[in-house]
């Protein structure tokens, strides 16, 4: 195929989604004169596709608009997200991801916290895995920023964090479930705080305040969940950040350990190449692994430790009627009683505990055992309407079995096949079960007359991380702390890939905030 | 297979209850799907002989759950997914018709008593490290 050969830029980024939208943002702003292009493999959400307004919403995050792409591509996708296939036999969780402007916080749930300082410490104070190269107050300025531009709902005072700016919004209503479970912690005495959520709780930022309809995970119509297609590009592009959508990178192109510029597909399949002078890749924990290994990077890291927070759930049912499948599903409240190491519970490191919402009808029938007769429909009358499940995450630390590698298959979008292998360690099950027999004490508390538990839960694949972590070891690590490949240093990698460990909350704050103080050290740098 | 034994089909896999849920018949979304529906297991369920007899309706279905397992639970969940869709489906279930969109859903505010709750719990020393 012959490549057509472009003006060379400054820097190229590839992946629009949570950490290449916050570096664009952050390295426009401070060096303006930057030609900085992003090539995204999918185009711009459209809310017009998007299901709540249908009356296939349940049945569209089970195809269409599911959260994991194989789901997705089974059912025809599109190139809102432009999808490609995963090998996921070896991996007890399926991955989930959304592949367009925005990345996967157009599928989020937005629910975020960030991580505890202990965190970043974890060799130091628990002798377990690596520390950050830095620590949690290096990365807070960061944190406010990611904050300011996203949008934050919740409630200033929580104890599980050092004290942190004033949320911009106040927390989001909380149903019957919350109201609820919350009572039930603080029966037991037990720590529990209004989640901060990237979600208008009020009219925010041009965009209205959330109304509760529930389906959070197949995109946001009223605009209330904070992505980054609607927080950070619109600001990027206004700066002169130029976005290219349905432009495939298939290969960074190295000479003598520097990279030149990158070669990718557009809508038509047709390759151009795009010198530039750095290049930084954002395509998340899987798509940054699978390029870079496809463009010959050699780093014995890159593509391991693959860490995804192992989660389980567990339900309660009560007899008295709750709320369904009614406000953001993973935003109301949650926990970090048993977050910090405890040695007495036999295991380093902790658990997150978050009150989720109950699931759509649909989606409840489709995952009964048995699946047909009188007995399922027997069981949704008691369930439906009357369930509160309660999601239990435990910390992944790095193990170099579980990983992403390449298979010998070519996929459509020109670049080699990807496939994930992944186990839970006995220490996260012990963390997972330490969790779940926690939460069954709340559900109790709470008056839940029985409790069912999806333990490990298989579609919980959210976060995507590690798998070309940060530090100071080529051997041991992919990047330094700059986010520069000890292989070929104006290579960056900004996104969810450099988390040498993860915590046990979820990850996006630290993303966007990671990111935005390596594209402001890059900026120092590249000026 | 007929149609009265799609009928026979529909209620067996999903079979409602006498406090409204309609049995799978009666949804013409669900008739629909298995009318339109390509999927060999269907004529094969029709071809077993003891499909005829009512009594032995039931174990012909478990048998080709076990021997069909994939197929088997293809077809069901093309039929859950219109029957749960359907109106009068959502209405016995005590839910509502209308989509999540425009409208939304009323969501209780934090309740009045955990203000304090919350305020035993600000009042803590730190938990974090
Ligand atoms: C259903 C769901 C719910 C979630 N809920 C939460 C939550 O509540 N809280 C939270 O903190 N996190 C949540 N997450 C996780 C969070 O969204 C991700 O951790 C975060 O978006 C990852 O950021 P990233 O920059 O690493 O990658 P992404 O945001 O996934 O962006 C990667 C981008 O790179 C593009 N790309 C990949 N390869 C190429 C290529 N070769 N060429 C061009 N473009 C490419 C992709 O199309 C994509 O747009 C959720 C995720 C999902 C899927
Ligand atoms: S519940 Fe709120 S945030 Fe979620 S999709 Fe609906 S309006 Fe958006």
């Amino acid at each position: 195929m012959t490549r057509k050969r472009q003006d060379p830029v400054d820097v190229v980024i590839i992946g629009a989604g949570c950490g290449g939208a916050a570096f664009a943002w952050q390295l426009k702003r401070r060096a303006p004169h930057l030609k900085i292009v992003c090539l995204e493999r999918g185009g711009w959400p459209d809310p017009l596709r998007m299901p709540a307004k249908t009356m296939r919403w349940q049945r569209a995050i089970m195809e269409d608009w599911a959260s994991n792409p194989n789901l997705r591509i089974k059912a025809g996708g599109y190139r809102g997200s432009n999808d490609y296939p995963i090998d996921e036999d070896g991996s007890v969780f399926k991955s989930l991801m959304w592949n367009g402007v925005g990345g996967s916080t157009v599928a989020w749930a937005a629910h975020f916290p960030r991580l505890h300082p202990s965190d970043f410490r974890v060799r130091s104070l628990d002798g377990v895995a690596d520390d950050w190269p830095f620590d949690y107050f290096d990365l807070e300025p960061w944190y406010d920023l990611n904050d300011e531009i996203m949008g934050v709902a919740g409630l200033d005072g929580d104890p599980a964090y050092p004290p942190k700016r004033r949320r911009a919004m106040p927390p989001l209503a909380f149903g019957a479930v919350a109201n609820r479970a919350a009572r039930a912690f603080s029966d037991l005495g037990w720590h529990w705080w209004p989640v901060d959520a990237a979600i208008n709780s009020v009219r925010h930022d041009g965009r209205d305040a959330c109304n509760h309809c529930g389906p959070c995970l197949t995109g946001c119509i009223s605009k209330a969940k904070s992505s980054v297609d609607l927080t950070y590009w619109p600001k990027s592009i206004a700066l002169g950040v130029e976005l290219r959508t349905i432009a495939i990178a298939r290969n960074i192109e190295i000479e003598a350990g520097r990279a030149t510029g990158v070669t990718y597909a557009d809508r038509n399949d047709e390759e151009h190449f795009l010198p530039a002078q750095a290049v930084v890749v954002a395509g998340n924990g899987i798509g940054t692994a699978r390029l870079l290994l496809a463009s010959g990077v050699e780093s014995p890291m890159l593509g391991r430790n693959l860490m995804f927070h192992p989660a389980a759930y567990i339900r309660g049912i009560f007899k008295e009627r709750l709320d369904g499948p009614v406000g953001p599903v993973g935003a109301s409240i949650y926990s970090h009683q048993f977050y910090e190491t405890d040695r007495a519970r036999g295991f380093e490191r902790g658990v997150h505990l978050q009150l989720s919402r109950e699931n759509a009808l649909l989606v409840q029938a489709s995952r009964l055992s048995p699946l047909w007769g009188e007995a399922p429909q027997a069981q949704l009358r008691e369930e439906f309407l009357h369930t509160m499940p309660i999601l239990v995450l435990a910390e992944d630390l790095p193990e170099a079995h579980n990983r992403v590698s390449l298979t010998n298959a070519e996929e459509r979008d020109g670049l080699p096949g990807v496939k994930i292998d992944y186990r839970i360690s006995e220490r996260a099950q012990k963390s997972l079960d330490f969790g779940l027999a926690r939460a069954e004490e709340i559900l109790k508390a709470a008056g839940a007359s029985r409790t069912v538990r999806v333990s490990p839960a298989p579609l919980t694949g959210w976060h995507l991380l590690g798998t070309a972590r940060m530090g100071r070891d080529p051997q041991t690590s992919v990047t330094d702390r700059y986010g520069r490949c000890h292989a070929v240093p104006n290579i960056l990698i900004a996104d969810g890939s450099l988390f040498p460990t993860v915590g046990a909350a979820n990850p996006a704050s630290t993303i966007g905030a990671v990111a935005l103080k390596l594209a402001d050290q890059f900026a120092g740098e590249i000026a | 297979m007929t149609p009265v034994q799609l009928r026979q089909l529909a209620d067996l896999l999903l079979p409602g209850d006498e406090a409204g849920l309609p049995p799978g018949s009666r949804v013409p979304d669900v008739m629909l799907a298995l009318t339109e529906s390509t999927a060999p297991i269907i004529a094969q369920i029709g071809r077993h002989p003891d499909f005829a007899y009512p009594e032995k309706r039931q174990a012909v279905l478990d048998d080709m759950e076990r021997s069909h397992g994939q197929e088997f639970r293809d077809l069901v969940l093309s039929l859950i997914k219109p029957y749960y869709e359907a109106g009068p489906v959502l209405e016995a279930m005590g839910w509502r018709t209308a989509p999540p969109q425009p409208t939304g859903h009323e969501l209780a505010p934090m309740a009045a008593d955990l203000t304090q709750a919350l305020a035993e719990i600000a009042a803590r020393k730190r938990i974090w490290r």
